[in-house]
Protein backbone atom coordinates (compact mmCIF):
# COMPACT_ATOMS: atom_id res chain seq x y z
CA UNK A 1 0.00 0.00 0.00
CA UNK A 2 1.52 3.24 -1.03
CA UNK A 3 1.82 6.21 1.53
CA UNK A 4 0.08 9.41 1.02
CA UNK A 5 1.81 12.07 -1.10
CA UNK A 6 3.24 14.76 0.66
CA UNK A 7 3.04 18.27 -0.53
CA UNK A 8 6.32 20.35 -0.15
CA UNK A 9 5.78 24.08 0.01
CA UNK A 10 8.82 26.61 -0.57
CA UNK A 11 8.95 30.29 -0.42
CA UNK A 12 12.16 31.73 -2.10
CA UNK A 13 13.97 30.67 -5.00
CA UNK A 14 17.48 32.11 -3.60
CA UNK A 15 20.86 29.59 -2.84
CA UNK A 16 18.29 28.27 0.28
CA UNK A 17 15.54 27.86 -1.34
CA UNK A 18 16.61 25.89 -4.55
CA UNK A 19 18.69 23.89 -2.60
CA UNK A 20 15.71 22.73 -0.21
CA UNK A 21 13.64 21.81 -3.21
CA UNK A 22 16.27 19.88 -5.13
CA UNK A 23 17.03 17.87 -2.08
CA UNK A 24 13.41 17.40 -0.76
CA UNK A 25 12.08 16.32 -4.02
CA UNK A 26 15.65 14.35 -4.58
CA UNK A 27 14.77 12.19 -1.33
CA UNK A 28 11.36 12.11 -1.81
CA UNK A 29 10.64 11.43 -5.57
CA UNK A 30 6.96 10.78 -4.65
CA UNK A 31 6.27 14.31 -2.93
CA UNK A 32 4.72 16.83 -4.98
CA UNK A 33 7.65 20.51 -4.39
CA UNK A 34 6.59 23.18 -5.60
CA UNK A 35 8.53 26.50 -5.14
CA UNK A 36 7.10 30.21 -5.22
CA UNK A 37 9.18 33.20 -6.11
CA UNK A 38 8.33 36.61 -6.56
CA UNK A 39 10.88 37.06 -9.03
CA UNK A 40 11.25 36.06 -12.81
CA UNK A 41 14.46 33.91 -12.36
CA UNK A 42 15.82 30.95 -10.30
CA UNK A 43 19.20 29.26 -9.73
CA UNK A 44 21.49 32.13 -10.59
CA UNK A 45 24.07 33.50 -8.58
CA UNK A 46 23.75 37.48 -7.53
CA UNK A 47 27.35 37.24 -5.75
CA UNK A 48 28.42 37.23 -9.55
CA UNK A 49 26.46 40.52 -10.32
CA UNK A 50 29.56 43.24 -9.42
CA UNK A 51 32.00 41.66 -11.62
CA UNK A 52 29.71 41.62 -14.89
CA UNK A 53 29.44 44.84 -14.32
CA UNK A 54 33.00 45.51 -14.05
CA UNK A 55 33.12 43.60 -17.33
CA UNK A 56 35.43 40.75 -15.37
CA UNK A 57 32.53 38.54 -16.45
CA UNK A 58 31.36 39.40 -20.29
CA UNK A 59 27.68 38.70 -19.65
CA UNK A 60 24.87 38.08 -17.35
CA UNK A 61 23.99 34.66 -18.83
CA UNK A 62 26.81 33.28 -17.24
CA UNK A 63 25.21 33.55 -14.28
CA UNK A 64 22.84 30.85 -14.31
CA UNK A 65 23.53 27.76 -13.01
CA UNK A 66 20.48 26.15 -14.23
CA UNK A 67 17.09 26.63 -16.52
CA UNK A 68 13.86 26.54 -15.59
CA UNK A 69 13.51 23.25 -18.01
CA UNK A 70 15.73 21.50 -15.75
CA UNK A 71 13.55 22.25 -12.35
CA UNK A 72 10.33 21.35 -14.57
CA UNK A 73 12.32 17.96 -15.56
CA UNK A 74 13.29 17.07 -12.45
CA UNK A 75 9.78 17.78 -11.02
CA UNK A 76 10.07 20.59 -9.11
CA UNK A 77 6.78 23.25 -9.73
CA UNK A 78 8.38 26.44 -9.94
CA UNK A 79 5.58 29.65 -9.55
CA UNK A 80 7.84 32.47 -11.20
CA UNK A 81 6.85 36.11 -10.25
CA UNK A 82 4.45 35.20 -7.38
CA UNK A 83 4.65 36.77 -4.24
CA UNK A 84 3.24 35.05 -1.08
CA UNK A 85 1.74 37.64 0.80
CA UNK A 86 0.58 34.80 3.62
CA UNK A 87 1.32 31.77 5.53
CA UNK A 88 -1.46 30.23 7.45
CA UNK A 89 -0.28 27.22 9.92
CA UNK A 90 -3.31 26.54 11.13
CA UNK A 91 -4.77 25.66 7.71
CA UNK A 92 -1.31 25.01 6.57
CA UNK A 93 -1.66 26.96 3.40
CA UNK A 94 0.44 29.57 2.12
CA UNK A 95 -1.60 32.84 -0.08
CA UNK A 96 0.13 33.81 -3.28
CA UNK A 97 -1.94 35.70 -6.10
CA UNK A 98 -5.72 35.87 -4.39
CA UNK A 99 -5.35 31.93 -3.87
CA UNK A 100 -4.33 29.43 -1.38
CA UNK A 101 -1.74 25.99 -1.79
CA UNK A 102 -1.64 23.71 0.93
CA UNK A 103 1.06 22.29 1.90
CA UNK A 104 2.82 19.16 4.79
CA UNK A 105 5.91 20.44 4.68
CA UNK A 106 6.86 23.98 4.58
CA UNK A 107 10.40 25.89 4.13
CA UNK A 108 10.90 29.67 4.80
CA UNK A 109 13.56 30.89 2.57
CA UNK A 110 12.20 34.05 2.18
CA UNK A 111 15.87 36.02 1.98
CA UNK A 112 16.79 39.12 2.97
CA UNK A 113 16.21 42.69 2.09
CA UNK A 114 18.24 45.83 2.31
CA UNK A 115 18.02 48.10 4.76
CA UNK A 116 16.54 51.14 3.18
CA UNK A 117 19.25 54.24 4.57
CA UNK A 118 16.18 56.94 6.20
CA UNK A 119 17.41 59.92 4.72
CA UNK A 120 15.38 62.62 2.00
CA UNK A 121 15.98 61.59 -1.62
CA UNK A 122 15.77 57.85 -1.05
CA UNK A 123 13.17 57.25 -3.82
CA UNK A 124 14.65 59.52 -6.29
CA UNK A 125 15.58 57.61 -9.54
CA UNK A 126 18.91 56.27 -10.16
CA UNK A 127 18.84 55.07 -6.02
CA UNK A 128 20.02 51.36 -7.09
CA UNK A 129 19.99 48.06 -5.07
CA UNK A 130 22.17 45.09 -6.40
CA UNK A 131 20.19 42.18 -5.73
CA UNK A 132 17.84 40.72 -8.54
CA UNK A 133 19.49 40.06 -12.08
CA UNK A 134 17.01 41.59 -14.50
CA UNK A 135 17.45 45.16 -12.61
CA UNK A 136 20.91 43.98 -12.80
CA UNK A 137 20.84 43.80 -16.71
CA UNK A 138 18.39 47.05 -16.81
CA UNK A 139 20.92 49.15 -14.57
CA UNK A 140 24.16 47.69 -16.82
CA UNK A 141 23.24 50.09 -19.59
CA UNK A 142 22.73 52.52 -17.33
CA UNK A 143 26.30 52.74 -16.29
CA UNK A 144 27.32 53.39 -19.65
CA UNK A 145 25.84 56.86 -19.54
CA UNK A 146 27.08 57.58 -17.07
CA UNK A 147 30.36 59.03 -15.49
CA UNK A 148 29.89 59.45 -11.57
CA UNK A 149 28.55 57.41 -8.97
CA UNK A 150 28.30 56.79 -4.66
CA UNK A 151 28.39 53.92 -3.07
CA UNK A 152 26.82 54.22 -0.01
CA UNK A 153 28.30 51.22 2.56
CA UNK A 154 31.75 49.82 2.57
CA UNK A 155 30.22 46.81 3.11
CA UNK A 156 31.95 43.63 1.38
CA UNK A 157 29.15 44.12 -1.57
CA UNK A 158 30.03 48.06 -1.24
CA UNK A 159 33.98 47.53 -1.64
CA UNK A 160 33.06 44.96 -4.60
CA UNK A 161 31.00 47.22 -6.55
CA UNK A 162 33.69 50.10 -6.16
CA UNK A 163 36.04 48.60 -6.89
CA UNK A 164 34.13 46.78 -10.44
CA UNK A 165 32.47 50.30 -11.08
CA UNK A 166 35.85 52.27 -10.98
CA UNK A 167 37.45 49.57 -13.32
CA UNK A 168 34.72 50.45 -15.96
CA UNK A 169 35.78 53.54 -16.02
CA UNK A 170 33.42 55.27 -13.72
CA UNK A 171 34.14 58.21 -11.27
CA UNK A 172 33.15 56.32 -8.47
CA UNK A 173 32.62 57.22 -4.65
CA UNK A 174 32.85 54.71 -1.70
CA UNK A 175 31.02 56.53 1.40
CA UNK A 176 30.86 54.85 4.73
CA UNK A 177 31.13 56.46 8.28
CA UNK A 178 33.63 53.33 9.37
CA UNK A 179 37.15 54.36 9.66
CA UNK A 180 38.13 51.84 7.31
CA UNK A 181 36.73 49.27 4.54
CA UNK A 182 34.29 46.79 6.06
CA UNK A 183 35.18 48.23 9.37
CA UNK A 184 32.20 45.98 11.03
CA UNK A 185 33.36 42.76 9.83
CA UNK A 186 37.37 43.44 8.91
CA UNK A 187 40.16 44.72 10.98
CA UNK A 188 42.09 48.09 9.29
CA UNK A 189 45.36 46.90 9.01
CA UNK A 190 44.13 43.91 6.70
CA UNK A 191 42.07 46.13 4.84
CA UNK A 192 45.18 48.44 4.19
CA UNK A 193 46.10 46.23 0.86
CA UNK A 194 42.29 46.55 -0.16
CA UNK A 195 42.38 50.23 0.98
CA UNK A 196 45.71 50.63 -1.43
CA UNK A 197 44.28 48.82 -4.68
CA UNK A 198 40.76 50.84 -4.62
CA UNK A 199 42.59 54.22 -4.76
CA UNK A 200 45.25 52.83 -6.99
CA UNK A 201 41.91 51.82 -9.82
CA UNK A 202 40.46 55.28 -9.13
CA UNK A 203 38.04 54.72 -6.44
CA UNK A 204 37.83 57.74 -4.05
CA UNK A 205 36.79 56.96 -0.22
CA UNK A 206 35.39 58.88 1.77
CA UNK A 207 35.62 57.30 5.21
CA UNK A 208 34.23 58.90 8.88
CA UNK A 209 31.35 60.52 6.50
CA UNK A 210 27.19 60.26 7.35
CA UNK A 211 25.26 60.62 4.23
CA UNK A 212 22.37 63.37 5.33
CA UNK A 213 20.50 63.03 1.78
CA UNK A 214 20.34 62.51 -1.84
CA UNK A 215 19.39 65.64 -3.84
CA UNK A 216 18.02 65.32 -7.04
CA UNK A 217 16.63 67.21 -10.18
CA UNK A 218 13.61 66.39 -12.13
CA UNK A 219 13.38 63.12 -10.21
CA UNK A 220 16.71 62.24 -10.85
CA UNK A 221 19.73 62.01 -8.49
CA UNK A 222 22.39 64.77 -8.67
CA UNK A 223 24.48 64.91 -5.93
CA UNK A 224 25.23 63.21 -2.37
CA UNK A 225 24.93 65.55 0.91
CA UNK A 226 27.42 63.99 3.47
CA UNK A 227 28.67 65.20 6.44
CA UNK A 228 31.93 66.36 5.03
CA UNK A 229 30.15 68.46 1.72
CA UNK A 230 28.41 67.47 -1.47
CA UNK A 231 29.97 64.56 -3.76
CA UNK A 232 28.35 64.55 -7.54
CA UNK A 233 27.10 61.67 -9.14
CA UNK A 234 24.29 60.38 -11.38
CA UNK A 235 23.29 57.09 -9.43
CA UNK A 236 24.12 55.95 -6.12
CA UNK A 237 23.91 52.14 -5.27
CA UNK A 238 22.83 51.58 -2.16
CA UNK A 239 25.04 48.98 0.61
CA UNK A 240 24.24 48.89 3.48
CA UNK A 241 22.70 46.28 5.73
CA UNK A 242 21.26 43.27 4.59
CA UNK A 243 17.90 42.50 6.68
CA UNK A 244 15.99 39.72 7.17
CA UNK A 245 12.74 39.48 4.67
CA UNK A 246 10.33 37.78 7.67
CA UNK A 247 7.21 40.12 7.15
CA UNK A 248 4.97 37.37 6.53
CA UNK A 249 6.69 35.25 8.52
CA UNK A 250 6.28 37.42 11.37
CA UNK A 251 2.72 37.80 10.45
CA UNK A 252 1.86 34.07 10.69
CA UNK A 253 3.25 34.16 14.44
CA UNK A 254 6.20 32.24 14.21
CA UNK A 255 9.05 33.14 16.28
CA UNK A 256 11.47 34.90 15.65
CA UNK A 257 15.04 35.94 17.31
CA UNK A 258 17.19 38.60 18.75
CA UNK A 259 18.68 39.44 15.08
CA UNK A 260 15.40 39.68 13.53
CA UNK A 261 16.07 36.12 11.57
CA UNK A 262 13.40 32.83 11.87
CA UNK A 263 14.35 30.67 15.47
CA UNK A 264 15.35 27.56 14.33
CA UNK A 265 16.84 24.63 15.52
CA UNK A 266 20.16 22.92 14.47
CA UNK A 267 17.59 20.62 11.94
CA UNK A 268 16.55 24.13 10.58
CA UNK A 269 13.01 23.32 12.28
CA UNK A 270 10.87 26.40 13.28
CA UNK A 271 8.99 25.96 16.59
CA UNK A 272 5.82 25.10 14.20
CA UNK A 273 6.00 21.50 13.23
CA UNK A 274 6.05 20.33 9.83
CA UNK A 275 7.97 24.28 8.90
CA UNK A 276 11.60 25.16 8.39
CA UNK A 277 13.78 28.12 7.47
CA UNK A 278 16.72 28.59 5.94
CA UNK A 279 19.41 30.86 4.70
CA UNK A 280 19.76 34.70 5.32
CA UNK A 281 15.92 35.03 6.69
CA UNK A 282 16.93 32.42 9.61
CA UNK A 283 19.31 32.90 12.65
CA UNK A 284 22.17 30.04 13.34
CA UNK A 285 24.36 29.59 16.45
CA UNK A 286 28.04 30.77 16.19
CA UNK A 287 30.62 28.08 16.90
CA UNK A 288 32.95 30.33 18.95
CA UNK A 289 30.39 32.70 20.56
CA UNK A 290 27.25 30.30 20.93
CA UNK A 291 25.44 34.04 19.81
CA UNK A 292 22.97 33.44 17.31
CA UNK A 293 24.11 34.74 13.99
CA UNK A 294 22.18 35.96 10.44
CA UNK A 295 23.15 36.99 6.69
CA UNK A 296 26.17 35.02 6.34
CA UNK A 297 27.62 33.93 2.88
CA UNK A 298 25.64 32.07 -0.26
CA UNK A 299 27.37 28.47 0.92
CA UNK A 300 25.82 28.84 4.21
CA UNK A 301 22.05 29.44 2.55
CA UNK A 302 22.68 26.51 0.19
CA UNK A 303 24.01 24.46 3.33
CA UNK A 304 21.14 24.66 5.07
CA UNK A 305 18.73 24.34 2.33
CA UNK A 306 19.98 21.08 1.62
CA UNK A 307 19.45 20.29 5.61
CA UNK A 308 15.92 21.87 5.27
CA UNK A 309 15.09 20.27 2.14
CA UNK A 310 16.43 16.50 3.64
CA UNK A 311 14.53 16.68 6.84
CA UNK A 312 11.57 18.09 5.41
CA UNK A 313 11.68 14.51 3.15
CA UNK A 314 12.00 12.55 6.60
CA UNK A 315 15.94 12.27 6.90
CA UNK A 316 17.58 13.47 10.31
CA UNK A 317 20.25 16.05 9.07
CA UNK A 318 21.98 18.37 11.82
CA UNK A 319 23.25 21.51 10.98
CA UNK A 320 26.67 22.39 12.62
CA UNK A 321 27.60 25.63 14.83
CA UNK A 322 29.04 28.38 12.14
CA UNK A 323 32.59 29.28 11.93
CA UNK A 324 32.30 31.53 8.95
CA UNK A 325 34.57 31.28 6.41
CA UNK A 326 34.62 33.77 3.90
CA UNK A 327 36.52 35.18 1.37
CA UNK A 328 36.20 37.88 -1.33
CA UNK A 329 38.41 39.87 -4.22
CA UNK A 330 39.02 44.00 -3.29
CA UNK A 331 40.24 45.72 -5.73
CA UNK A 332 42.91 43.31 -6.84
CA UNK A 333 43.76 42.10 -3.45
CA UNK A 334 42.10 38.77 -1.58
CA UNK A 335 41.07 38.80 1.39
CA UNK A 336 39.10 36.23 4.02
CA UNK A 337 38.79 34.89 7.69
CA UNK A 338 37.01 32.91 9.70
CA UNK A 339 34.82 33.38 12.46
CA UNK A 340 35.70 37.00 14.36
CA UNK A 341 38.43 39.54 13.65
CA UNK A 342 40.31 41.43 16.23
CA UNK A 343 37.82 44.56 16.05
CA UNK A 344 35.01 42.05 16.97
CA UNK A 345 36.83 39.98 19.77
CA UNK A 346 37.64 43.75 21.61
CA UNK A 347 33.69 44.63 20.52
CA UNK A 348 32.59 41.48 22.54
CA UNK A 349 34.81 41.68 25.63
CA UNK A 350 36.21 38.11 24.19
CA UNK A 351 39.97 37.19 26.42
CA UNK A 352 42.51 37.39 22.79
CA UNK A 353 45.69 37.56 22.25
CA UNK A 354 46.85 39.00 17.91
CA UNK A 355 49.57 36.67 16.20
CA UNK A 356 50.38 38.39 13.32
CA UNK A 357 52.82 37.20 10.26
CA UNK A 358 53.62 38.51 7.00
CA UNK A 359 54.68 35.63 4.29
CA UNK A 360 54.57 34.87 0.82
CA UNK A 361 52.87 32.89 -1.22
CA UNK A 362 55.08 30.90 -3.32
CA UNK A 363 58.77 30.63 -3.67
CA UNK A 364 60.08 34.00 -3.13
CA UNK A 365 61.72 33.66 -6.39
CA UNK A 366 59.31 32.18 -8.27
CA UNK A 367 57.20 34.77 -10.67
CA UNK A 368 53.69 36.15 -9.36
CA UNK A 369 54.84 35.56 -5.72
CA UNK A 370 52.90 37.75 -3.56
CA UNK A 371 52.72 39.04 0.05
CA UNK A 372 50.12 37.41 2.70
CA UNK A 373 49.21 38.94 5.74
CA UNK A 374 47.89 36.46 8.61
CA UNK A 375 46.43 37.48 11.74
CA UNK A 376 45.34 35.09 13.99
CA UNK A 377 42.86 35.64 17.04
CA UNK A 378 43.40 32.75 20.06
CA UNK A 379 42.61 32.22 23.24
CA UNK A 380 45.78 33.66 25.70
CA UNK A 381 44.87 31.08 27.97
CA UNK A 382 44.18 27.88 25.74
CA UNK A 383 46.02 28.82 23.15
CA UNK A 384 43.23 27.76 21.39
CA UNK A 385 42.33 29.97 18.14
CA UNK A 386 39.13 31.51 17.90
CA UNK A 387 39.33 33.59 14.34
CA UNK A 388 41.51 34.81 11.44
CA UNK A 389 41.61 37.11 9.11
CA UNK A 390 44.01 37.35 6.03
CA UNK A 391 44.94 39.60 3.29
CA UNK A 392 47.32 38.66 -0.34
CA UNK A 393 47.51 38.20 -3.72
CA UNK A 394 46.20 34.35 -3.65
CA UNK A 395 45.78 31.33 -1.28
CA UNK A 396 43.30 33.25 0.99
CA UNK A 397 40.17 30.86 0.29
CA UNK A 398 41.85 27.94 0.78
CA UNK A 399 43.50 29.01 3.85
CA UNK A 400 40.12 30.34 5.19
CA UNK A 401 38.50 26.53 4.35
CA UNK A 402 41.16 25.02 5.77
CA UNK A 403 41.28 27.63 8.54
CA UNK A 404 37.69 27.06 9.37
CA UNK A 405 37.39 23.57 9.53
CA UNK A 406 40.90 23.24 12.00
CA UNK A 407 39.64 26.01 14.23
CA UNK A 408 35.99 23.84 14.38
CA UNK A 409 38.06 20.75 15.87
CA UNK A 410 39.88 23.40 18.61
CA UNK A 411 43.35 23.63 17.17
CA UNK A 412 45.60 25.74 18.85
CA UNK A 413 48.26 28.03 18.09
CA UNK A 414 50.41 25.26 19.05
CA UNK A 415 49.14 23.08 16.39
CA UNK A 416 49.53 25.68 13.48
CA UNK A 417 52.95 26.27 14.24
CA UNK A 418 54.11 22.75 13.74
CA UNK A 419 51.90 22.44 11.49
CA UNK A 420 53.16 20.43 8.04
CA UNK A 421 53.01 22.42 4.88
CA UNK A 422 53.08 22.03 1.31
CA UNK A 423 56.50 23.18 -0.27
CA UNK A 424 56.40 23.39 -4.02
CA UNK A 425 58.21 26.83 -5.64
CA UNK A 426 55.40 27.81 -8.14
CA UNK A 427 52.54 26.87 -5.59
CA UNK A 428 53.36 27.36 -1.90
CA UNK A 429 56.51 28.66 0.33
CA UNK A 430 58.47 26.96 2.48
CA UNK A 431 57.51 28.77 5.17
CA UNK A 432 53.45 28.62 5.74
CA UNK A 433 52.36 32.36 6.67
CA UNK A 434 49.95 30.74 8.75
CA UNK A 435 52.58 28.99 10.71
CA UNK A 436 54.59 32.08 10.96
CA UNK A 437 51.77 33.85 13.06
CA UNK A 438 51.37 31.18 14.97
CA UNK A 439 54.66 31.05 15.96
CA UNK A 440 54.91 34.84 16.63
CA UNK A 441 51.25 34.29 18.51
CA UNK A 442 53.44 32.03 20.82
CA UNK A 443 56.61 33.77 20.59
CA UNK A 444 54.39 37.16 22.20
CA UNK A 445 52.66 34.87 25.06
CA UNK A 446 55.97 33.48 25.88
CA UNK A 447 57.07 37.01 26.18
CA UNK A 448 54.02 38.30 28.63
CA UNK A 449 52.10 40.28 25.84
CA UNK A 450 48.91 38.20 25.72
CA UNK B 1 3.64 52.28 11.23
CA UNK B 2 7.08 51.57 13.00
CA UNK B 3 7.01 47.70 14.08
CA UNK B 4 7.64 47.39 17.97
CA UNK B 5 10.69 45.12 18.56
CA UNK B 6 11.00 43.10 21.22
CA UNK B 7 13.60 43.77 24.01
CA UNK B 8 15.87 41.32 23.12
CA UNK B 9 16.32 42.89 19.39
CA UNK B 10 16.37 46.18 20.86
CA UNK B 11 19.23 45.63 23.20
CA UNK B 12 20.82 43.45 20.58
CA UNK B 13 21.10 46.22 18.02
CA UNK B 14 21.55 48.76 20.43
CA UNK B 15 24.65 47.10 22.34
CA UNK B 16 26.27 45.95 18.60
CA UNK B 17 26.05 49.46 16.97
CA UNK B 18 27.90 51.11 20.47
CA UNK B 19 30.18 48.28 21.29
CA UNK B 20 31.49 48.30 17.42
CA UNK B 21 31.87 52.01 17.71
CA UNK B 22 34.15 51.88 21.06
CA UNK B 23 35.98 48.71 19.45
CA UNK B 24 36.74 50.37 16.00
CA UNK B 25 37.93 53.71 17.97
CA UNK B 26 40.11 50.97 19.80
CA UNK B 27 41.45 49.75 16.61
CA UNK B 28 41.49 53.53 15.16
CA UNK B 29 43.95 54.09 17.94
CA UNK B 30 45.97 51.02 17.47
CA UNK B 31 46.30 51.14 13.86
CA UNK B 32 46.16 54.82 13.20
CA UNK B 33 48.15 54.56 9.55
CA UNK B 34 45.47 52.65 7.98
CA UNK B 35 42.16 54.15 9.67
CA UNK B 36 40.27 57.16 9.71
CA UNK B 37 38.32 58.66 12.71
CA UNK B 38 34.72 56.99 12.25
CA UNK B 39 32.18 59.20 12.32
CA UNK B 40 30.63 59.37 15.42
CA UNK B 41 26.83 61.17 16.31
CA UNK B 42 26.76 63.27 19.48
CA UNK B 43 23.47 63.42 22.12
CA UNK B 44 21.94 61.94 25.53
CA UNK B 45 21.45 58.59 23.74
CA UNK B 46 24.93 57.78 22.68
CA UNK B 47 25.92 59.24 26.01
CA UNK B 48 24.19 56.74 27.80
CA UNK B 49 25.33 54.06 25.73
CA UNK B 50 28.69 54.83 25.48
CA UNK B 51 29.26 56.07 28.56
CA UNK B 52 27.76 54.15 30.93
CA UNK B 53 26.51 50.55 28.99
CA UNK B 54 30.03 50.03 26.73
CA UNK B 55 32.32 49.99 30.14
CA UNK B 56 30.11 48.45 32.49
CA UNK B 57 29.82 45.89 30.00
CA UNK B 58 33.55 44.90 29.35
CA UNK B 59 33.82 44.74 33.52
CA UNK B 60 31.72 41.99 33.28
CA UNK B 61 34.18 38.80 33.08
CA UNK B 62 33.21 37.03 29.24
CA UNK B 63 32.21 33.91 30.56
CA UNK B 64 29.16 35.54 32.39
CA UNK B 65 28.63 38.49 29.97
CA UNK B 66 28.14 35.42 27.66
CA UNK B 67 25.28 33.95 29.43
CA UNK B 68 23.77 37.62 30.05
CA UNK B 69 24.46 37.85 25.82
CA UNK B 70 22.31 34.25 25.33
CA UNK B 71 19.49 35.03 28.25
CA UNK B 72 18.83 38.18 26.21
CA UNK B 73 18.69 36.10 22.42
CA UNK B 74 16.11 33.57 24.04
CA UNK B 75 13.47 34.06 25.79
CA UNK B 76 13.57 30.80 28.38
CA UNK B 77 11.95 27.86 26.47
CA UNK B 78 12.26 29.51 23.00
CA UNK B 79 15.84 28.60 22.53
CA UNK B 80 16.24 26.02 20.06
CA UNK B 81 18.46 23.27 20.33
CA UNK B 82 21.60 23.19 18.61
CA UNK B 83 24.73 20.63 18.66
CA UNK B 84 27.71 22.21 21.27
CA UNK B 85 30.92 21.84 20.08
CA UNK B 86 34.25 21.88 21.13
Amino acid sequence: MSRERLRFVVIGGGAAGISAASTARGIDTEASVTLFTEFEDVAYSPCGIPFVHGREIPDFKNLFLQTAEHYEGIGIDIRYGTKVTAIDTDERTVEAGGERYPWDRLVIATGFEYGTPDIPGIGLDGVHYVKNIRRAMEFDKVLDRIKKIAVLGASPLGVEMAGNLAQRGIETHLVDEGGWLMSEVADPDIMEPVQESLAELGVIMHFGTRTDGINGREGKVRSLDTSEGEIDCEVVIVATHKVPNNTITREAGIKLGSTGGVLVDDHMRTAVEGVYAAGDCAEVVHGVTEIPVQGLSGSHAYSQGRIAGANTAGEDRAYDPVYVPWGMVGGKVQIGGVSLGETLHRALGIPHVVAFSQGISRARYYPGVSRMRVKLIADPETHRVLGAQMAGGEGIKERADFLAFSIKRGATLEDFAWMENVYSPPIGALMEPIALAAQAGLAKLAGGQG
Amino acid sequence: MQEKKPFGRWIRKNAEKYLLEAAADAMTNRYPECSRRPYREKGMRPFFWKRIFVPLYLAVPWKIRRRIILMSSYSGADRPKWKKLG
